[in-house]
């Protein structure tokens, strides 16, 4: 308390010291003795000072240039669950990659059936190219969920898929080997996508070697022998 | 709200509410998570008020007044903010959310650089912007900590003057309105 009744009598220049001290050691204080300085008309006088510079400074040097980083930081934290569309994007997403990987495991099947069996297999790819609406046309599915810019193929041959997409694309195809246009797949393909976004895609197939150089589309695929 | 409309909004008016929520907090990284509130809060929200602008602001001023007030009186103390705080801005609502408050604070700025050396300036910015303490300061700038003690006092006193001098011309140029 007596300390109270001194800081009332204090000097200006004896409050400013106690008040600079008092706010880099506020914890060397009482809370009384702070909330007596506060009550100080002059000590209040001085902190509104302070506050009113520092708000000045601060202003001058509020510049918010990243506003894309901002944006990009609120987005990651905030609304990355918060989009259904985005929720659809990776259900699609999902199901597109089974579907691939599916597709691997049909491609490797049927390579392998049609080197053993060509005969046999040629009457029953036929049969299966005829069941399938694909091969003459794209299915695309109207009653099903996928949108008409995606085309579903099932078990069709490499040469029927490189085909379309080199048309919709203006592609001229080039083929290294017969043995490449066999080749059956289970594919999904975008038609929203580039061409190079659908090679790319193409190329995550296993033994399936896609190149794209000045709108020639080269078809190879890598052979499984065993090298002697 | 859609993402898509919750990002022209915050494009238009990020800046704006980061600066305000910077004057009252002084702290770059409490204003940001405060206008990362509002907009957070935007996101559940489909109805929103005509004057968008105003509902963001009054929005950003509300929640730094309430982290305000659980301060305790330490750390308003530490960071100079004034008790009187709360019922300024409410008093002066219009003003705060107008660019007028700006302007004053761009003429204080103007004003004391006219008024204090830089030497003055530099020891107030590292000692409350950077949050030096007086001795870090001294060391830094190779003075005595008498002299930062002198330079702050020195910054106070003139921003004190200023901001009383205005305080009694205020009621003059609004009488000759």
């Amino acid at each position: 308390m007596q300390g109270l009744i001194i800081f009332t009598i204090m000097e200006r220049d004896q409050k400013i010291q106690l008040l600079l001290d008092m706010q880099e050691h506020p914890e060397q204080f009482s809370e009384q003795e702070l909330k007596t300085m506060l009550d100080d008309p002059e000590v209040r006088e001085m902190m509104e000072a302070t506050a009113l510079l520092k708000q000045a400074m601060m202003n001058e040097e509020s510049n918010v240039n990243d506003v894309d980083a901002e944006w990009q930081r609120f987005a990651e934290t905030h609304l990355t669950d918060e989009r259904p569309e985005r929720s659809w994007l990776k259900i699609a997403a999902t199901f597109i990659g089974i579907l691939m990987v599916s597709g691997i495991a049909f491609a490797a099947i049927h390579i392998i059936r049609y080197q053993q069996k060509s005969e046999v297999l040629q009457t029953a790819d036929s049969v299966a190219v005829a069941n399938s609406s694909l091969s003459t046309h794209h299915s695309s599915l109207p009653n099903d969920t996928i949108p008409p810019k995606v085309v579903r193929y099932d078990e069709s041959t490499l040469e029927q898929i490189l085909t379309d997409m080199a048309d919709y694309y203006g592609l001229t195809l080039d083929w290294k080997g017969e043995e490449a246009k066999t080749l059956r797949l289970f594919y999904i393909w975008n038609k929203q996508q580039s061409a190079e976004e659908a090679i790319r895609s193409m190329n995550s197939f296993e033994r399936i070697s896609l190149e794209l150089n000045d709108s020639i589309l080269t078809a190879d695929i890598q052979t499984n022998s065993p090298k002697q | 709200m859609k993402k898509k409309e919750i990002e022209i909004l915050f494009r238009q008016h990020y800046a704006q509410m980061t600066r305000q929520a910077r004057m009252l907090l002084y702290d770059d990284e409490e204003a940001r998570d405060v206008v990362s509130e509002v907009f957070a809060t935007l996101i559940k929200t489909d109805i929103l008020p005509k004057n968008i602008e105003s509902y963001l602001m009054a929005s950003v001023r509300n929640r730094c007044l309430n982290l305000l007030e659980h301060k305790d009186v330490r750390a308003k103390f530490e960071h100079a903010y004034t008790l009187d705080l709360r019922q300024e801005i409410q008093e002066n609502d219009e003003d705060f959310l107008s660019n007028s408050v700006e302007q004053q604070l761009q003429q204080i700025m103007a004003f004391a650089k006219r008024q204090l050396t830089g030497q003055t300036l530099m020891v107030f910015h590292m000692r409350h912007i950077d949050g030096m303490k007086y001795q870090e300061i001294a060391d830094q700038l190779g003075i005595s900590r008498v002299m930062v003690y002198k330079h702050l006092a020195k910054a106070m006193n003139t921003i004190k003057e200023y901001n009383n001098q205005k305080k009694y011309l205020e009621p003059l140029d609004k009488g000759r309105l």
